[in-house]
């Protein structure tokens, strides 16, 4: 596609920035902001994890990357320049094309994520002949290449499987080599090792870190589960309530987490090293149509204080982390243990 | 594959062993026979029908008659009938094809007409579209078709009154006459039949709307018609393709009515006849006819499972 507009000086070395993108769904008790002024920037072979509880708009935020919020749900405001054009003014057919060449996305289960009635090589070599006007016999050349490098054994053969016949690891590979066929700069990825064995989600993970060095692509990592941004993330955003409530550099939030709710996603991974207790964090998650009037984390946060009754803002903090609280901004870090009771206001030693 | 062809190729033609023995048997131990329908007109006495029985071999044990009679339908025979004392089997021969052809080109005009309704309703759930096409479905389900059949022959006979025949003449002679007197027939059954395809692809095609490999379709960039045309239809026409074998197996004996109301020279009619009369080889003869059509169908479309969704395949 051409780019139509001068490419934004400050996105320099950026593939994908997205600034405060609101997505909507509309319900019977009102419009529920399931993405609500989200913004990050992707640089070429950095891996993003967007972490959050289910609920926190992390996928709608991956489905409205690649145009698919399910209707009556809609994108209502925002940016989200790939190469610096702005996706939201495409239409719909351009959209469709952006889909699969510049912007790949793999899922949860790789199992139900294949058709059942077709080939493994049909749904392949479908992903060229949308988009170029290649041969059958390039297309399938193609695909089996794809194939050797998600590390399929015999690809010519497998090509004419069915899905059914690859266990769920063979089938994410089968999915990644197909989200890389026609070499996107942006690689989605929702929860892609949820489905699978524990053994096996190393090994997938370990993939996709490659792919993203090797290839220079971009990759979006959408998860609940820390660990998993621990081995392969450069930089974590956490989603609370359809907000970014924290976001920084991985080694950054496991050392220091700026924000109460990171602490507690934390407190609740279980840990090998000291094999502690998990600590399920106090509350739920807030209806998305009565939110908290101010910081949306407040009724379940140990370190409530008296202006977290007012919404905050994402701030910069001194050690480069941004943070949604005002507890944080106060101290320029999240002291160690909160010093009042919930919805008190509190003194301030960290 | 090839087994699996073969054993359910052994089972049908096993299923149509055991129909023939059942439709003879309870073709035959109907009360009434053709004796006592020909006292009615005739005014026969007692000796008179025992010596008519006699004659047409009805006084003989069951499973004799039934070995007779299996013995010659192998090789084609069914005998004469007792009404109009005709050839069974030639006559069979004329009807069958008569309602073989109403019945596929029904089928294949509610097909034409019901798979794309249901996946437009599917896509378009709750919307008016979709609630007017279920009333419409709802109306033709319930519309019976002696009053459905009745409004087309009018529909024929004054307002398409230059296309429409009402006198019946095989595709072979004159195809486009042909096509004239089917027409209205084949619309009238069509309509009630695509109503349930319609209503079928419309359940099947919303489950496989949520499925993950649909929205898999459309990451990898393939237009949304694409997506609902070949990824979701694909997946939902198991129980099309299942409901359509039994419309169509239930049409071709089923026409009762229709070829009645069209004066279509079927096999609906002729059964409605045999019935009638008593004439129990004719019904017994097109009895195992449209039998063997269903079991045939059903052949067809246990063969087409494996090849619609290949996880089956296996497990054969």
């Amino acid at each position: 596609m051409e780019v139509t507009e001068a490419p934004d000086p400050r996105l320099e070395g950026t593939i994908l920035a997205v600034r405060d993108l609101v997505t909507v769904y509309p319900t019977r008790l009102g419009v529920v902001p399931a993405v609500d002024g989200v913004g990050f920037e992707l640089g070429a072979g950095e891996v993003l994890g967007i972490v959050g509880d289910s609920g926190s708009g992390k996928t709608t935020l991956a489905r409205s990357l690649l145009g698919l919020v399910a209707a009556p749900g809609r994108i209502e405001s925002g940016e989200i320049l790939l190469h610096g054009r702005n996706l939201l003014d495409f239409t719909p057919e351009e959209m469709r094309r952006v889909r699969g060449t510049e912007i790949a996305m793999i899922f949860q289960n790789p199992i139900r994520s294949f058709h059942p009635g077709f080939t493994i090589g049909w749904q392949l070599t479908e992903a060229v002949t949308r988009h170029q006007r290649v041969s059958r016999r390039e297309a399938t050349d193609r695909a089996i290449e794809a194939l050797t490098w998600v590390g399929m054994p015999e690809p010519a053969v497998r090509m004419r499987d069915h899905p059914h016949q690859f266990s769920g690891g063979m089938l994410q590979r089968v999915m990644i080599a197909m989200s890389l066929l026609n070499e996107p700069a942006v690689l989605v990825a929702d929860e892609p090792t949820t489905a699978l064995d524990v053994t096996i989600q190393a090994q997938i993970l370990e993939l996709v870190q490659r792919l993203a060095v090797d290839r220079g692509l971009g990759v979006i990592l959408v998860t609940h589960n820390l660990g998993m941004v621990a081995s392969i993330c450069d930089r974590v955003m956490v989603m609370y309530a359809g907000q970014v409530v924290e976001e920084a550099s991985v080694d950054d939030v496991f050392a220091r987490p700026a924000h109460p709710y990171t602490v507690g996603l934390l407190d609740s991974q279980p840990d090998r090293a000291t094999g502690a207790r998990l600590e399920a964090m106090a509350g739920g998650s807030p209806t998305m149509t009565a939110l908290p009037p101010g910081c949306r984390f407040e009724p379940r946060c140990a370190y409530a204080e008296a202006a977290c009754s007012q919404p905050p803002d994402l701030w910069a903090l001194s050690s480069g982390q941004t943070a949604r609280c005002w507890v944080s901004k106060r101290h320029g870090e999240l002291p160690a243990h909160p010093d009042g009771e919930p919805g008190t206001a509190g003194s301030g030693t960290g | 594959m090839i087994l699996f062809t073969v054993r359910r190729f052994a089972e049908a033609v096993a299923v149509l062993f055991v129909l023939t023995f059942l439709i003879y048997v309870i073709g035959t131990i109907v009360p009434g026979d053709i004796a006592q329908q020909m006292a009615g007109i005739e005014g026969a006495t007692p000796e008179r029908m025992a010596e008519m029985r006699a004659r047409l071999g009805l006084d003989r044990p069951l499973m004799v008659r039934y070995g007779e009679w299996l013995g010659n339908a192998v090789r084609g025979d069914f005998g004469h009938s007792l009404f109009t004392e005709r050839n069974i089997a030639a006559d069979v021969r004329q009807q069958f094809p008569v309602s073989l052809e109403v019945a596929f080109l029904s089928v294949l005009l509610a097909v034409i007409i019901g798979i794309p309704l249901g996946v437009y309703a599917a896509v378009n759930t709750g919307t008016i579209v979709d609630r007017v096409l279920r009333g419409i479905s709802l109306v033709f389900f319930s519309v019976p078709t002696f009053v459905s059949g009745v409004l087309f022959v009018w529909l024929g006979s004054i307002v398409l009154r230059s296309f429409y025949t009402s006198f019946y003449v095989p595709f072979t002679e004159d195809p486009i006459a042909n096509l004239r007197s089917v027409m209205l027939p084949c619309l009238a059954i069509a309509l009630p039949t695509s109503a349930s395809i319609i209503q079928m692809t419309r359940t099947t095609m919303i489950a496989s709307l949520q499925e993950p490999f649909v929205d898999t379709a459309r990451v990898k960039g393939a237009r949304e018609s694409r997506v609902r045309y070949i990824h979701a239809l694909r997946a939902s026409l198991g129980p099309v393709v299942t409901l359509i074998g039994l419309l169509f197996g239930a049409l071709v004996g089923g026409l009762i009515i229709v070829e009645q109301i069209f004066n279509l020279p079927g096999l609906g009619r002729g059964v409605l006849l045999g019935i009638a009369e008593r004439d129990f080889p004719y019904v017994i003869a097109a009895t195992l006819v449209i039998a063997s059509v269903y079991i045939v169908v059903n052949f067809m479309v246990d063969l087409l499972y494996p090849i619609l969704d290949p996880r089956q395949r296996e497990q054969t």
